[in-house]
């Protein structure tokens, strides 16, 4: 529906009566005088505002930064922090001599890594 | 707009904060004025809209660059704030009824043209703000509705639903001053 049909009179539609009941019609637009006073009003207040420094700015880009990096670096610790390892000697090879040792770990992902030290392979 | 400010603009060469709102208040005043008389009861109510609509500009961190979306931001910054007092008056009105002082619309004198148009006037002024800029920007202004979309920031869809909500509401509202 457009408004050229909405008729408020037989003789007068919405848009007829808009446009001539318009307020810019009889009364223009802003004075210059008046739009002078408020270009300065507006330029006195954009002076006013103040500036911030570039410090400011550098210390507020600088806060996600380091927040990010600090959970980045405890999430890391966390997740990749190694499993201390755990040597131990087998107990069967202690204060003997003549027996192989073994000694065994655990890597950061579960690995068990076994040395065994046998004696004729140290002699060589 | 005059050439002259349009290539200041265009090339971003203003580096003081007054001076740069200047130009933008001489390239968009006369248009947001009219925008303003248009969705408000008197030319002070207007002159005041548009001031503040260019302090917020004033206070802004970034403004757009492009004259298109300067005018845009502008429109958007100018229909809030007259939503803002809209809501006011509402609120107002709720709690201490006002007598309208200005002249009653009594059948009699509705058959006059005249007053047709003042009743189109003050019909359009009890619609929302946003739906009143649709209707004022399209009737009005000649404004597409596409431009209409991106001056308010919203769908075209959104726009035509407006406009049409609002037409309705109007033929409604003139059919009950009959």
């Amino acid at each position: 529906m457009t408004s050229r049909w909405v008729r408020l009179k037989p003789d007068i539609t919405l848009t007829d009566a808009l446009r001539d009941g318009d307020p810019i019609t009889y009364e223009g637009g802003m004075v210059e005088a008046e739009a002078g006073r408020m270009k300065r009003t507006i330029a006195a207040a954009a002076g006013d505002v103040p500036a911030r420094p570039l410090i400011v700015h550098a210390a507020l880009a600088a806060i996600p930064i380091a927040i990010a990096l600090v959970l980045g670096s405890t999430l890391r610790e966390a997740v990749m922090a190694p499993v201390p390892a755990r040597p131990a000697i087998s107990a069967s090879a202690a204060g003997d001599a003549t027996a192989a040792r073994q000694l065994y770990f655990e890597t950061a992902g579960g690995t068990r890594v076994i040395w065994i030290f046998t004696p004729d392979e140290e002699e060589k | 707009m005059t050439g002259e400010a349009a290539l200041t603009l265009a090339a971003g060469r203003m580096e003081s904060a007054p001076e740069r709102l200047a130009v933008l208040f001489d390239v968009h005043h006369a248009r947001l004025y009219r925008l303003a008389r248009r969705l408000s009861r008197d030319a002070d109510e207007a002159r005041d809209l548009v001031q503040e609509t260019f302090l917020r500009a004033a206070g802004a961190r970034r403004l757009p660059d492009a004259e298109r979306e300067q005018e845009a931001w502008l429109v958007r910054v100018l229909v809030n704030l007259c939503r803002d007092r809209w809501r006011q008056a509402n609120v107002r009105r709720r709690l201490a009824p006002v007598v309208d002082s200005r002249e009653p619309v009594t059948s009699a004198n509705q058959e006059t043209a005249l007053l047709a148009k003042s009743v189109v006037w003050r019909a359009l002024e009890s619609l929302p703000p946003r739906r009143r800029a649709v209707i004022v920007m399209h009737e009005l202004e000649d404004v597409s509705i596409a431009e209409i979309a991106h001056l308010l920031g919203v769908a075209a869809v959104t726009v035509r639903w407006h406009l049409s909500t609002g037409r309705r509401e109007l033929a409604r509202i003139l059919r009950s001053h009959r």
